[in-house]
């Protein structure tokens, strides 16, 4: 069925001519071949292995790894690469009107654009399947495995099309920026999983975790992690190949997305939190503050799309002051108190769960607020005034940097013990060492230089909301 | 029957209006040039229409399916060939065709004949198994033509098809292009070179600055726009007479008289030139071409453009 798919058979065409076909397969036998004359050489002339089923044990492993280089990071260049050869080709009008849906198309280039990744990692499981074998592995850990890599895999590939599909910005770079952001979202899991493997690769067999009450394999709770977050990704992918010049997330995607988000990260941290570990509430806080910073960003209204709606709204609208809160509802601030308002009430219910003060937590709630609405305000500026200069990015950006960097030198420079404080990031540190919690003084500077920087912004982005709505009642 | 209808389209791009709320209907088998200069708003309504672009407002209906809603189901009907464009560089013709023909749904026993007669049709049967990579533009452009022509669409929508090709692939390609129309195929292609549009256009619609300007068949547009009708008379002798004679005939001016064909502005309806043309004959010329001299689109959009 998947087959039948007609981008498959465009790629099939492209990527599978026996004349660059054989370049791959040389390479990849060169590879293993490589890897197998390497390890047999250590087992027969270092005794490094001990015995023959240590030997395909270790080879075992090396595969793996080959196969996670292959799927994940071969799979995931060729899936970022699809959409971009696409617009730089000037085919893209063509891709974009083929009729046929969204998913198809999801479907064509993640199985399409990898045929020959599939094939070489095809080729990988039997191998792995023999290696493990002979290296004597538990049949269930070898199932674990597969799944742990196919469900990342998937993961990787999905997220690397789906950071793609952005034609406007395809011809200028590549997709770092969000592979990085990604990779800060991602990072506490993957991290936390190598780490467990790395201590317990030997009895790996038996290492769990628990997702709330549930003990899982830590291999199945990667994998089931792993799948949530693709069916995310999918779910963009399909979005983008549907409304491309919408979004990434509606209003309603981005409320649920951070509502699973915190109760992923709940379970995961459920445990250690029900321990009371004052720590772990505040980098569950931490993690979970990341992705407030991000959805907004995935969600993000244009100016064109402020004055198309300024232009429905008033020929709805009956006054002027109505007019006002419903271009305010529509704009970005709304879901920037939203989503924040749900991490609160993330942040209240581990608070409450670690035995914490509520009323001390709530004072450090109000700075981050603070904190948080400033860089949602420059945000929102960069929005207002794209049209007025290109260039408003850069300055943001620099504005930002100051914003978070500064404090930091200053600290150093004038050997401040508070100064830091002032950044969103020294904030973080200071709360998530070891040290004594900012006293109220501290914290109260904190909030009022907050609160001051953000009235220039407001003032700025209320400007622009006005220019906006005279602007649209004279076109 | 009418293919498409367009209600109250309009399309903005921040604070500037590319296409300002335009009305247009279409009917099966007519051939709509969209005439204007850069920046009228030709390729944002073909954009529109073809559902790569999502209008800001208003409503289309082509062949009954609902642009906004029923957009997979349009695509599927309709062949749209963008202003600048590329194929599929690494495939050969065969299979960039075979590719098309499998994702507008060709059924798989009659791809191969489809793409036979496509390659017959835009005349590039003899590089069926060359890479795109080794075509000339024309050649593309041809392909391009052919790679709509795949699925057999109701309506094609064509952006300025010929612009950036030499006067050879031009040719070529008008004559594809002339072909399709004479098929009775409905096209709605732009161009702002109006040369490229005369011969084959039944409509047109002249836009300016997001507007369509003017609308309706090239026949009636040409008479709102000219008083009078353009006809030439060819002789076989005695010129000089006929001349006189068509003088002497109301609401006639002679244009030009040259080797014995005469252009007459006459603003007259038919029965008044079949009148003309027996009188000429009835005093003796031996008349061997009595004929309305068609208005180049050229003239018309000038004319238009002059009176705007």
């Amino acid at each position: 069925m998947i087959l039948n798919n007609p981008l498959i058979r465009r790629y099939r065409y492209s990527l599978m001519r026996p004349r660059q076909l054989w370049i791959y397969i040389t390479i990849y036998i060169a590879v293993i071949a490589l890897i197998v004359f390497i390890n047999y050489t250590a087992y027969q002339y270092q005794e490094w292995f001990g015995n023959q089923i240590r030997f395909f044990k270790g080879l075992y492993y090396q595969f793996l790894i080959l196969q996670v280089i292959v799927l994940c990071i071969l799979g995931m260049l060729n899936s970022s690469s699809a959409i971009k050869d696409e617009v730089t080709g000037k085919s893209y009008d063509f891709f974009r009107m083929l009729p046929i849906s969204a998913g198809k198309k999801a479907a064509g280039i993640l199985v399409g654009k990898n045929l020959v990744v599939l094939l070489l990692g095809g080729v990988n499981f039997l191998l792995l399947i023999i290696l493990g074998m002979l290296g004597r592995m538990n049949g269930v850990l070898l199932g674990r495995y597969f799944l742990a890599v196919i469900s990342v895999a998937v993961l990787t590939n999905s997220v690397a099309l789906l950071s793609s599909i952005n034609p406007a910005k395809a011809r200028k770079r590549n997709n770092i920026v969000l592979f990085i952001v990604l990779g800060f979202i991602f990072a506490p899991f993957v991290i936390s999983s190598i780490g467990i493997a790395i201590r317990r690769i030997n009895i790996f067999e038996n290492v769990t975790e628990k997702f709330y009450t549930i003990e899982l394999p830590v291999l199945i709770l990667i994998s089931l992690v792993a799948l949530y977050f693709s069916c995310w990704a999918i779910k963009g992918i399909l979005r983008r190949f549907t409304r491309e010049d919408e979004p990434l997330f509606t209003r309603m995607g981005a409320y649920i997305f951070m509502v699973g988000f915190e109760l992923v990260l709940f379970g995961l941290f459920y445990e250690y939190l029900k321990d009371g570990a004052q720590k772990t509430n505040y980098l569950y806080w931490l993690i979970s503050l990341l992705t407030v910073l991000l959805i907004p960003i995935w969600s993000l209204r244009s100016f064109d799309r402020y004055l198309e709606h300024s232009g429905l709204i008033q020929s709805k609208s009956a006054g002027n002051k109505n007019l006002v809160s419903a271009f305010l509802r529509y704009s970005n601030l709304l879901p920037v108190l939203v989503l924040f308002a749900i991490w609160t009430a993330g942040t209240i219910v581990t608070a409450l769960m670690t035995g914490q003060g509520l009323l001390y937590n709530l004072y450090y709630i109000v700075i981050l607020f603070s904190f948080y609405l400033f860089l949602m305000l420059l945000l929102e500026l960069y929005v207002v005034y794209k049209p007025v200069s290109d260039k408003i990015g850069l300055l943001l950006s620099f504005i930002t940097i100051v914003y978070l960097f500064l404090p930091l030198i200053l600290s150093v420079i004038l050997d401040n013990k508070e100064v830091y404080l002032y950044s969103l990031l020294g904030f973080c540190a200071r709360i998530l060492s070891n040290k004594s919690a900012p006293g109220f003084l501290a914290q109260t500077g904190i909030l009022l230089i907050n609160i001051a920087l953000c009235t220039i912004p407001i003032i700025l982005v209320w400007k622009r909301y006005k220019h906006i709505l005279a602007a649209r009642q004279k076109m | 029957m009418e293919i498409l209808e367009v209600d109250n389209l309009r399309k903005e791009f921040g604070t500037l209006v590319a296409v300002n709320n335009i009305s247009l209907s279409v009917e099966k088998g007519q051939v709509w040039g969209l005439i204007g200069p850069n920046g009228a708003g030709k390729t944002t309504l073909l954009r529109m229409l073809a559902t790569v672009l999502r209008p800001t407002s208003g409503s289309v209906r082509l062949l009954g399916f609902d642009l906004a809603k029923e957009y997979l189901k349009i695509r599927r009907h309709i062949g749209y060939l963008p202003d600048f464009f590329n194929l599929y560089n690494d495939l050969t013709l065969r299979e960039c065709l075979e590719f098309f023909a499998k994702a507008y749904k060709v059924e798989n026993k009659l791809i191969p004949q489809r793409v036979d007669e496509v390659l017959d049709y835009v005349e590039l049967q003899s590089k069926r198994d060359d890479f795109i990579r080794h075509l000339s533009r024309g050649m593309v452009q041809r392909m391009g033509v052919g790679v709509l022509l795949v699925h057999d669409p109701d309506v094609f929508l064509l952006d300025e098809p010929a612009s950036g090709l030499d006067p050879k692939a031009r040719i070529q390609l008008r004559a594809v292009l002339k072909k399709l129309s004479s098929e009775g195929k409905t096209i709605i292609i732009s161009s702002h070179i109006l040369t490229e549009l005369s011969g084959f256009c039944s409509h047109i619609a002249l836009m300016n600055e997001g507007d369509v300007v003017l609308h309706g068949a090239v026949d009636e547009i040409q008479r709102k726009v000219f008083d009078s009708r353009k006809i030439r008379i060819s002789v076989l002798d005695d010129c000089d007479k006929a001349v006189q004679l068509i003088e002497k005939f109301s609401n006639t001016k002679i244009e030009t008289v040259r080797d014995n064909e005469i252009i007459v502005e006459i603003s007259a309806g038919e029965s008044e030139l079949a009148d003309l043309n027996s009188h000429l004959v009835s005093k003796g010329i031996k008349v061997f071409s009595f004929g309305e001299e068609k208005t180049d689109l050229e003239d018309l959009f000038m004319k238009i453009s002059d009176s705007e």
